[in-house]
């Protein structure tokens, strides 16, 4: 399946040259759109979807570095999605469950140590983190694009909940190397997972937005 | 939750928790990481 890679940039040119666009993954990818000069993430992302229709689209921040070896655990991990839950919505790299539990691997550079463990599958979270996530096309969801700010950690979350079911798929161990993605800073995560997965502004949004789906705390992540 | 929600965000000030972070050279650094740590994981 052909995959396409957007990220919203917003005064972080630098990091994105030093960084994101130094991963060898990006070889692999079809498409790699820069998208510059929009108002808002959601924006950037929703016209990444108009450009590319037909593509599993990952989106990333600017400071991420995704491995040579990633393209091929990514590989894996949609043919897992397409093989098990072919109705899957959006996947990404680090994800909490309901109670507030990690699921997923990277390392995180802001904290200069890794996020979670590696997975042998692609398992069920209620929201994702969106330093790395993946949207599959046929779902035809969009980003919502009331949701201001170049980077407000919110948008996958509001895709998830949107969803109500949602896969976290990292990228699985091979036999002999491990891969996975460094980059972001995540949040101390004192409330729970809407806070790790989009930051304390979004958080409070999300809580009034979504006040049912939203009714319990999670335990604290570190 | 609402309580523990809001109060977190007036302390931080209202501000996002991302902090967009670098590494002088991130091949150098993934290299690194694969040699002392991912390696063993496998």
């Amino acid at each position: 399946m052909d995959w396409s890679l957007a990220v919203s940039i917003g005064n972080d040119e630098e990091v994105l040259k030093s960084t994101l666009l130094r991963s060898p993954a990006l070889q692999k990818a079809r498409q790699v759109l820069c998208q510059r000069n929009f108002a808002s993430v959601a924006l950037a992302y929703n016209a990444a979807i108009r450009e590319c229709p037909k593509d599993v689209l990952v989106f990333t921040h600017p400071d991420v570095y995704l491995p040579a070896g990633w393209p091929a655990s990514l590989e894996r991990s949609l043919d897992w999605l397409n093989r098990n839950d072919p109705q899957w919505g959006v996947a990404g790299l680090v994800g909490c469950t309901k109670d507030g539990a990690i699921r997923g691997f990277a390392f995180s550079t802001g904290q200069g140590a890794f996020i979670g463990r590696p997975l042998a599958a692609p398992c069920e979270v209620r929201t994702l983190d969106e330093f790395v996530f993946m949207l599959r096309p046929e779902t035809g969801l969009n980003f919502d694009e009331a949701i201001p700010g170049p980077q407000c950690q919110l948008c996958t979350t509001d895709l998830c909940c949107k969803l109500r079911r949602q896969i976290c798929a990292p990228m699985p161990c091979r036999a002999s190397r491990c891969t996975t993605a460094i980059g972001g800073t995540f949040c101390r995560c004192a409330f729970g997972d809407l806070i790790f997965t989009c930051g304390k502004n979004g958080a409070v949004r999300c809580l009034f937005k979504y006040p049912t789906l939203i009714s319990r705390p999670a335990a604290c992540l570190w | 939750m609402v309580k523990n929600t809001l109060r977190g965000f007036l302390q931080g000030g209202g501000r996002s928790h991302r902090v967009v972070t670098r590494v002088a050279d991130p091949a150098a650094f993934y290299e690194q990481l694969q040699r002392d740590v991912l390696s063993v994981m496998s």
